[in-house]
């Protein structure tokens, strides 16, 4: 007897993360999913961006991290909750462990939640983990070619941020073409060039997201 | 890597579906649906062993929808 199933595996994962936007929507937080290739500047960008949103907003971080805290420790200097994860060999958080993580965070405190996903840049792009968007970083040390040979990582962004581009020139990368391709691939991305060392070049990334940070903010009881 | 996860889902959905003995399982392979079958059925060989699913033969079916999918199984006739 045949049974008909017809069921994405992702559904199970899909439910927790439906549930975690539920949760954070209803008390008014907004939720950030920080993906990359290891080293493309996922956590140098938190260091000095959360300088700017730490003055505005209640932050909380939610580190993930094969088996190091090095990036919490990073972060600590901020005097903010931060939840590590460590996925012991797992190249992806899940939803799961993030349902986990909000469980040691006083959700309704909160404005922000930035959850800083372990550097890959293939499996991350299968799990929603709840949040509300996802944030590529790419390095243009990484080279050129990238977006189309990962393209399932750039198509699933809200947000691309071209990092590393005071090496542009060092690099022999022409960002106009990197643009355009990460364009094509998901034509309805922001996409944001900056030098994640660089404080002023953040001011835009910065204000984008403080926006939207607001809009939920607002509707808080 | 993931497979190994994407092993257990599927796994979860197979066994939530049906006690039976299960004689085949189909897959849908969308495009695209980020899971190497070779890897996907490792991790899925060792999660069935011992179970009802134990034996059962598996199909890839190509699809047009995006991801990977449990599409049926074939179960025993039970009484």
């Amino acid at each position: 007897m045949e049974i008909k199933i017809l069921k994405n595996v992702m559904i199970k994962n899909n439910a927790v993360g439906e549930d975690i936007r539920r949760k954070l929507r209803d008390s008014g937080v907004y939720s950030v999913n920080i993906v990359s290739s290891p080293g493309a500047g996922k956590t140098t960008l938190l260091e000095n961006s959360l300088k700017f949103f730490t003055k505005k907003h209640r932050v909380a971080v939610i580190e993930g991290d094969l088996y190091t805290s090095r990036d919490a420790e990073r972060l600590q200097k901020f005097s903010i909750p931060i939840v590590q994860i460590n996925t012991e060999g797992g190249c992806h958080l899940d939803a799961r462990m993030v349902s986990g993580a909000l469980q040691e965070l006083d959700v309704k405190e909160l404005d922000l939640i930035v959850i800083e996903n372990v550097g890959n840049l293939v499996c991350p792009s299968s799990f929603d983990l709840g949040e509300n968007i996802r944030v590529l970083v790419y390095s243009i040390t990484e080279g050129e070619d990238k977006p189309k040979k990962y393209a399932t990582m750039f198509r699933t962004a809200h947000a691309v941020i071209i990092n590393k581009i005071d090496l542009a020139v060092a690099c022999k990368i022409n960002l106009n073409a990197v643009e355009a391709e990460v364009k094509e691939i998901n034509p309805g991305c922001r996409i944001f060039k900056l030098s994640a060392v660089d404080q002023k070049s953040l001011s835009e990334w910065n204000d984008w997201l403080d926006v939207k940070i607001g809009e939920v903010k607002k509707n808080k009881n | 890597m993931h497979e190994a996860t994407v092993a257990k889902y599927a796994f979860d959905i197979i066994k939530e579906t049906s006690n039976r003995k299960v004689t085949r399982v189909t897959f849908g392979m969308g495009k695209p649906n980020t899971v190497m079958q070779d890897s996907f059925e490792f991790y899925f060989m060792e999660l069935i062993k011992g179970t009802n699913i134990d034996g059962a033969k598996f199909v890839y079916k190509d699809s047009d929808e995006e991801g990977f999918f449990v599409s049926s199984i074939e179960v025993e006739d039970g009484d």
